[in-house]
């Protein structure tokens, strides 16, 4: 779907047709779910945040102005629906989790495990990491979508990416 | 090669053996999910929705809820600004002598900084709420914003002018209260 093809669904969600919606959840269901899955670790929680992130935009879609990129109002969206599915399970402070705490993996579990590295990143690493390494958002992107500056989603990638690499060359 | 030299060469090789490695692992996170009846049930929630919101006039209502004061009193604010102008050339009872101005003056300083703090703690809350109670809260902030822009204009070549100066107070009271309230906000 190209730039004038969304903006001509996203015009046609404003109107109520869920044909449209159905478009938009087409083109982004993978980068959601995958997003929504790093962030929550539960794939059923992931399901239940996008669709959260869904009903929010159907309810939102007259705040998108036309002009910004869709992707990151969508993203925006379906982080603040993680958020309160995180908030609403009152887990455990996720900033002080110690990745360092995660048992080494023999070499072919380091799949799974670095999904479950990567799960174990305080939030808002975890989000900027997800957001800039794997679903290709750009630094100023991210910070869109978080409410962050550019600055502070690079120094969190960093330090992701230096944990993550501390942590695989542990398991190695 | 000296050993330091080796070693150097080494821990590089080492270093790019990782950095390989750990891109093939965030390559591999981008596996597909299924989710076979994923939009089945998020269809099914738009209908129910499309339903309600038929039987539901209160969201535009909720909107003008806040912005018809607003707006309001933006209209009130200039209408008395340009009356009381008018009427402080005629009359020198709405000039404010110097001593008085610079209370006042220290006065909208204090609440120019509470705004500031309170807009520094307003900001990742605001990242937070629903989509619709921000743009709700934005909108409100944005007319008190243009109504002390509008105040700052005319002060800037009348300073002395004691109703508009109270309708800057008024207006920087506004903001302090609406900010206060959305910190307040629970959702």
């Amino acid at each position: 779907m190209d730039r004038i093809e969304e903006e001509q669904t996203i015009e046609r969600c404003r109107h109520g047709d869920l044909e449209a919606y159905k478009m938009i959840y087409e083109r982004y269901e993978q980068p959601l779910l995958r997003t929504a899955v790093r962030l929550l670790g539960r794939q059923q929680d992931a399901e239940d945040a996008v669709q959260d992130a869904f009903l929010k935009l159907y309810r939102g879609i007259d705040s998108f102005r036309s002009g910004s990129r869709f992707s990151t109002f969508l993203f925006r969206i379906l982080l603040n629906s993680c958020f309160d599915i995180l908030r609403k399970r009152k887990k455990a402070d996720f900033a002080n989790t110690d990745i360092n705490r995660l048992p080494v993996h023999s070499a072919h579990e380091v799949r799974h495990s670095l999904a479950e590295a990567v799960g174990m990143l305080p939030r808002q690493m975890k989000a900027c990491f997800t957001l800039f390494a794997v679903e290709e958002f750009t630094h100023e992107e991210v910070g869109r979508i978080l409410g962050i500056s550019p600055g502070s989603v690079k120094a969190n990638v960093h330090r992701a990416k230096q944990k993550l690499r501390a942590w695989l060359s542990v398991s190695s | 090669m000296s050993l330091k030299k080796f070693d150097d060469y080494e821990k590089g090789r080492e270093q790019e053996a990782l950095e390989a490695r750990l891109q093939a692992e965030i390559d591999s996170l981008k596996t597909p999910i299924s989710a076979p009846h994923l939009w089945e049930r998020i269809e099914a929630m738009l209908r129910k929705e499309e339903t309600v919101a038929r039987s539901r006039p209160a969201r535009f209502l909720k909107k003008w809820f806040i912005l018809v004061p607003a707006s309001a009193l933006v209209l009130a604010g200039i209408v008395l600004g340009f009356f009381f102008g008018l009427k402080q050339r005629v009359t020198p009872s709405g000039i404010l002598a110097g001593e008085a101005l610079q209370k006042i003056e220290l006065k909208e300083r204090q609440y120019v900084q509470a705004i500031d703090e309170l807009e520094k703690k307003a900001r990742p809350k605001m990242a937070a709420m629903e989509l619709e109670m921000v743009s709700l809260y934005r909108d409100k902030l944005e007319t008190i914003d243009a109504q002390i822009r509008r105040c700052r204009a005319a002060l800037a070549s009348n300073p002395a002018n004691a109703h508009i100066r109270r309708y800057l107070l008024a207006a920087l009271q506004d903001k302090r209260q609406t900010l206060a309230e959305l910190l307040a906000y629970e959702y």
